[in-house]
Order: structure tokens, then sequence, then C-alpha cells
């Protein structure tokens, strides 16, 4: 009709706006993502770098993975008592610890133990440097911050939360077992056992690397990516004082911890068609 | 060249510096100065216009040729921008380490020579990190990590802002040598008239995103410009 006007509610103009933001927040990640890839192998220092990364976002990490680890396994023992004791098959708490250690819990923990941890410090570090104009001393000095902070950070993070989740997995195990062991009278090597009748049940890939294992690596690898790029991009475009940096840490941990629960869920569908 | 953002800040704004010249760019905050820093560097593109350095057009440059450019400018930033996990010999061997063109020796050297031309001592300062300097050494530093590559354009950003005046007067005294040894060309953004009387070729003043005079500081003195006679009583 010439001359009627389009009218939208405030409700719906709000979605669309919070839309408009999360596709353009969307492009900009795939962007910083396309960036990183392409300032592969990282130039001069890049060793040196992805080191000291390697130290700060894995080595330091695993105080706190060990110890999620490990009473998770405790906590997961305990209840899966509690299900199999009416039917006498406490004996099989190895078999229930291992499939959910190894493909989820270990994976997902480790990520989102790792995005509080290593996630916020990086948006934090990150977006001090925006702040303080460091970021723009190092533009100036021809160091691009993607290359020379970014690269080494997701690169650290990609090697170093799948081995973290393995040692969740490990220490989730241990404390199973010793929780099963100690209240509900299975024995250490019989706990062993169950859990490598699981791995055993649940196959193999190419008839040599176990199917759980295979899972239980390819998951926390994207989760490290996730978070660290998600770190990074939040730590990068920081603004706005000190008040900016706390706002982007706090959206780097929300948003990576978010991330991978969904992401957790479409690996999982894929995984179980491929693997 | 013109720029806004939420509003217009520089409007036709031409400015010629020649090879050694130090021209201070003064104006009230908020007036675009730092602005013009940041699209000399290639940080920011106008709305309008053209930024040319030694030839390039910042903004038509290709990535490798404004990597190529940038390590030929120096900048020091106002609060010094140094790099917190660094410790002061790494912060000033850091441009020649990315450039690559120095080896281990070289760059060891040429620092401790940059750490005495800012009049700090190598052997004292060379291993503490940022946080453990006084903002007055911070500004050597920052001028140290600008000039070691030895560029051929040096950009100032407010580089007495938040010192004492002691303090101050240090570092104008360090940025006139800096001009007599390294023979650079210095662009310098400051609100400071007093000092920049004393040490600049020519001064550009900013209000309203135009130069309100351009011209040598005897000129500026005796202008008849409501603004610029304004801006001159008050220092």
């Amino acid at each position: 009709m010439p001359g009627a006007k389009m009218c939208s509610s405030p409700s719906a103009d709000r979605v669309r706006r919070l839309l408009q933001s999360f596709v353009l927040s969307l492009q900009d990640v795939l962007l910083l993502t396309w960036q990183i890839v392409r300032a592969l192998p990282g130039g001069r220092g890049a060793g040196a770098r992805l080191l000291a990364q390697l130290d700060a976002i894995g080595v330091k990490s695993v105080p706190i993975v060990l110890l999620t680890g490990l009473f998770t396994g405790m906590v997961l023992a305990l209840q899966a008592s509690v299900q199999l004791a009416p039917f006498g098959a406490t004996l099989f708490v190895g078999r229930f610890v291992a499939a959910s250690m190894l493909r989820e819990l270990g994976p997902v923990l480790s990520g989102i133990m790792v995005a509080g941890r290593v996630g916020a410090g990086i948006a934090a570090e990150l977006g001090a440097m925006r702040v303080t104009e460091q970021l723009d001393a190092l533009e100036t000095i021809g160091a691009e911050p993607v290359r020379v902070l970014a690269l080494p950070r997701v690169l650290a993070a990609a090697v170093a939360v799948p081995i973290l989740a393995l040692i969740a997995d490990g220490a989730g195990l241990v404390g199973a077992a010793l929780v099963s062991s100690a209240y509900l009278g299975v024995p250490v090597r019989a706990f062993q056992g169950a859990a490598a009748d699981q791995i055993a049940l649940d196959g193999f890939v190419a008839g040599l690397i176990p199917a759980d294992l295979v899972q239980g690596l390819v998951k926390p690898l994207i989760f490290g990516v996730i978070l660290s790029v998600l770190a990074c991009y939040h730590g990068l475009r920081a603004r706005g004082g000190t008040a900016g940096v706390g706002i982007a840490t706090t959206n780097a941990v929300v948003s990576a911890s978010i991330t991978i629960l969904i992401a957790d869920y479409f690996l999982t569908q894929l995984l179980l068609v491929l693997v | 060249m013109s720029v806004a953002f939420q509003r217009p800040v520089l409007h036709a704004v031409s400015l010629t510096v020649n090879a050694a010249e130090t021209v201070a760019i003064l104006g009230e905050s908020g007036t675009g100065k730092s602005t013009m820093l940041r699209l000399v560097l290639g940080l920011q593109a106008p709305d309008a216009g053209v930024v040319r350095v030694m030839g390039t057009d910042v903004n038509r440059a290709t990535h490798t040729e404004l990597r190529a450019l940038r390590t030929t400018i120096g900048m020091v930033f106002q609060g010094a921008a140094l790099f917190d996990s660094l410790t002061t010999f790494e912060n000033v061997a850091f441009a020649l380490r990315e450039h690559g063109a120095m080896t281990n020796s070289q760059i060891d050297s040429r620092v401790r020579e940059t750490l005495a031309l800012v009049d700090l001592d190598a052997a004292e300062v060379s291993q503490t990190l940022p946080a453990e300097l006084s903002g007055g050494m911070r500004k050597r530093v920052g001028i140290a990590r600008a000039v070691a590559p030895r560029p051929t354009l040096l950009l100032y950003d407010e580089p007495t802002a938040g010192l004492d005046p002691l303090t101050s007067d240090t570092v104008t005294a360090l940025m006139q040598r800096l001009q007599q040894e390294l023979r650079v060309t210095s662009v310098v953004v400051s609100h400071d008239i007093r000092t920049m009387l004393r040490i600049a070729d020519r001064i550009a003043l900013l209000h309203d995103g135009e130069f309100a005079f351009l011209g040598a500081p005897t000129e500026m003195r005796r202008s008849a410009e409501p603004y610029t006679q304004a801006f001159v009583a008050a220092a």
C-alpha cells in the first residue's frame, strides 16, 4: 500500500538486533580464525612463543584438570553404584566410568576448565594490551598481533587441551577405581578389567586405536581451538579501559563454555557416525 | 584528509612534513591530534583524502608495503605502551628482532647504545619489567624502543603528558638531542605549547577539525588569528 509504514514491535526489533549482532560476531570470529590460519607458520620467534604458551596453557593447567578429573571419576563411581547395585551389577562400574570419562566428561570438563582458567587469562591479557596501546605498538613495529599473540595461543591450546583431557581421563579412572575398591567392594583389578572391556566393546579405528580414545582426542582438540579463538577475539576487540577488559574476560569464558557444550552435541553426533 | 567518528574530527586537513624537520601538532583534547598519528601509521583510514609517507600511499599500500613502511617509523606512545611481560632490554630489542636484519650480538650492542642515548644505564635497567620503572623512565624506554631501529620518521604522542616539570624538561632535552644526533624527521603531538615553541621547526594548531595556524614558532607568537592568540596567551 503506497505510503504505508512497516511497523514492528519493540521486542521484534530487539530480536532482530540480537540476531544481527550474533551474525556479525560470528563473521568476525571466522575472519579471525582465517587470519590465524594465514599467519602460519608464525615467523621469527614462533617456536619460542609456542613453547611459552604450551607452558602457560598446558603445564600450568595440569593441577586443575587433574583435580577435576579425579573427583568427577569418584562421583561417577558412587552414582553408578546407586544405579547398578539393585541389579547386583556393581562390577560394571568400571565400564560405566570408562565410557563416560573417555567419551564425554574428560574432553568437556577439560575444555570448560581450561576455558575458565586460560580463556579468561588470554582475554584479560590481550584486552589490557589493547586498552594500554600495546597492540598498536606491536602493529607500528610491524608485528601483527594475530601472528605474534593469537597464533601461538591457539596452537598451544589445540595441542594442550587433548593432552589435558587424557590426564583428566586417567585421573577420573584412578578416582573411580579407588572409590570402587574402598566403598563398593570392587577390586582395582576387576575395575580395570571392566574398563578395558568397555573400551574394547566400543571398537577400534583401523583395528588399532580405540574409538573411545579417538573421540576423546578429537573433541578436546576442537574445544581447544574454540576456547582460544574466542578468548583472542574478545581480548583483541576490548574497548573502554579496565571495565572493557572485565567485559571481554566474562564474554570470553561464557561464550567459550556455551560453544563447547553446543559443539559437543554436534561432534558427538558426527563422531558416532564416523567412528 | 577528513576523519569522522560520531562527529567530524578532522576536516580537509593538509600538512606536508619535510625531511629532518620537527613539526608539532597542537590543540585541545579531542581535536584529533592523536588521530593524525594513527593515520600516518595506517592504523586508521581517513574518510576522504590521502596520507602519503615517504612516497607510499598508506591506505592503498599492500600488507607487505605497509609492514616495510612501518619499519622506518618509530612511535612514542603517550603512556609508553611498553610490553608488560617483557623486560626493558626485550622491549627495546623487540623491533630489531622482529625486523630480523641483525644478529644477536648486534642487537645486544644496539640496545645498550640506545639505552645510553636516552640516559639509561643498561646494566641497571635491562632486566627490569616496565611495572618496576618510574613514569619518566618508562617514557625514556618508550623513546628508546622507538629509535632503536634508527627510523627515518619519529612520531611522538604527548611525550611530556603526565610528567612532573623536571622530568618533562629532561624528556624535552632528550628529544632535542635525538633530533640533532639522529637527524630524524619528527612529528610531535602535544598540548604543551611552551615546550613545542622551544623545539619545533613548525607548529600546526588544530581547532574545529582544521588548522587555525601553520607556521614557525616565531610567527605563531605574532599571529593575529584570534584562536591562535588565545592559545599562545594561555601558555
